[in-house]
């Protein structure tokens, strides 16, 4: 075989292996912001939510080179990190607080200081109110009402029926009714 | 408190999001790490990314083994090929595999498709001699199309007429195949091709009286048809 074929078949290989880069950068970008988000509001720092995050994104992209047939990313990287959050609990037997550390990094930037001051105080309050609720509760109210998901996607990451998911939305809410009454 | 005003609350926390500069940088820190850039249309060219290449390979052993497969099958086809005769399956792949090196080379279409004639005329011989019934009608057909092609690019491009001319006159094996009548009619095309460029150099140059008298005899050959005796005579004044 002439050096002219074995280029060709390595150019070849080398297209293919940037291929899976370029997807798996794809992925990154459309859950990144989500993936964040969903960390964010279960723990008590930016600090803590950037660490488990990228920690996620890099299991997931180490898991995608051993396998690309994951059916829904989006699925596989909200599992991950569910489990990233439980871990950095139990592993270091931390307490949830929250921190004053939550504001946004995004705030309209039309709002006068007054306005940016009371809207993060109100993200704060709803924050905390996420944070005293069941895990499973906030994990429905978040995908549900922040992500946009239907109860048939999450029933899919919770490996659970859409019945069990509607019940959980529901009392979710009630649950969080209860803490922002408490907290108001 | 109703449950529209709990979920516009819950909905406030859309805002939240992560800090531009830290999303590209743990991007390039995941993607980065086995070193070939993001963006394929300014990576550098693939002969001086070797080392790259096999970095990234050590990186995703599973792909290399099954590269590695994907390499032995592709030389031994390649190699089994060489070794086909006209009606082989891989046949078709020992032509490829000859155009592209052609190709390659850059050399002149008479040229290729003399060495292609050359070829198939012992692709035949040996069909012959390993008295493959069934493979010699696409044989013939392969000399059948060679012999055309070349006809056709001496056609295009004089200046080799007389090398080829030569070259048939000399290959003993290519001669006792043009006189087997299912190659004539083809034989016959080529020798009129090279007859026509030969006859119009030699009107070009200045000839001694015995050589007139032998080119009269050549043009009466080629209109009666006879076209190798023709080219028989040509070469008498071209030597």
């Amino acid at each position: 075989m002439s050096y002219q074929s074995i280029d060709f078949v390595l150019s070849l290989w080398y297209i293919i292996m940037n291929d899976s880069k370029e997807q798996f950068s794809r992925i990154y970008d459309e859950y990144i912001e989500k993936i964040y988000r969903f960390v964010f509001l279960k723990v008590d720092s930016r600090e803590t939510a950037e660490d488990i995050t990228s920690k996620v994104f890099l299991k997931g992209w180490e898991a995608y080179n051993k396998s690309k047939n994951i059916e829904n990313h989006g699925s596989f990287l909200y599992k991950i990190a569910r489990n990233a959050v439980v871990d950095h609990y139990r592993g270091k037997g931390k307490i949830k607080t929250v921190s004053s550390d939550n504001v946004p990094e995004t705030v309209d930037v039309s709002m006068n200081v007054h306005e940016k001051a009371m809207f993060n105080a109100d993200m704060e309050v709803v924050k905390a109110a996420i944070n005293n609720l069941k895990k499973d509760y906030q994990d429905v109210l978040i995908w549900h009402y922040l992500e946009d998901m239907d109860t048939a996607q999450i029933a899919q990451i919770l490996d659970k029926s859409e019945g069990t998911v509607r019940v959980a939305i529901h009392r979710g809410l009630k649950a969080l009714k209860n803490e922002l009454v408490k907290e108001g | 408190m109703t449950e529209e005003q709990i979920i516009s609350k819950l909905q406030l926390l859309k805002q939240v999001k992560p800090n531009y500069e830290w999303v590209s940088l743990v991007k390039n820190e995941i993607l980065g790490k086995s070193a070939l850039p993001a963006n394929p249309i300014i990576a550098p060219a693939p002969r001086g990314t070797l080392l790259n290449i096999f970095r990234t390979i050590y990186h995703h052993q599973k792909l290399a083994y099954s590269f590695a497969v994907f390499m032995f099958m592709f030389a031994g086809v390649f190699g089994i090929a060489q070794y086909t005769l006209p009606g082989d399956p891989l046949f078709s792949v020992k032509k490829i595999t000859e155009q592209s090196q052609a190709a390659l080379l850059q050399e002149s279409n008479v040229k290729t498709s003399a060495e292609s004639l050359k070829k198939r005329s012992n692709d035949l011989a040996q069909v012959v001699k390993q008295q493959k019934g069934s493979n010699i009608s696409q044989a013939k057909q392969e000399v059948k199309e060679a012999t055309k092609n070349l006809a056709n690019a001496i056609l295009k491009d004089s200046n080799s007429a007389k090398e080829i001319a030569m070259e048939i006159k000399g290959n003993q094996t290519l001669l006792s195949f043009f006189e087997d009548a299912d190659l004539k009619e083809e034989s016959e095309i080529l020798y009129k091709a090279i007859d026509e460029q030969m006859i119009a150099d030699l009107e070009k140059v200045t000839l001694s009286e015995p050589q007139q008298e032998i080119f009269k005899e050549v043009k009466i050959l080629f209109e009666e048809g006879k076209y190798s005796l023709a080219l028989e005579k040509i070469l008498l004044i071209s030597n």
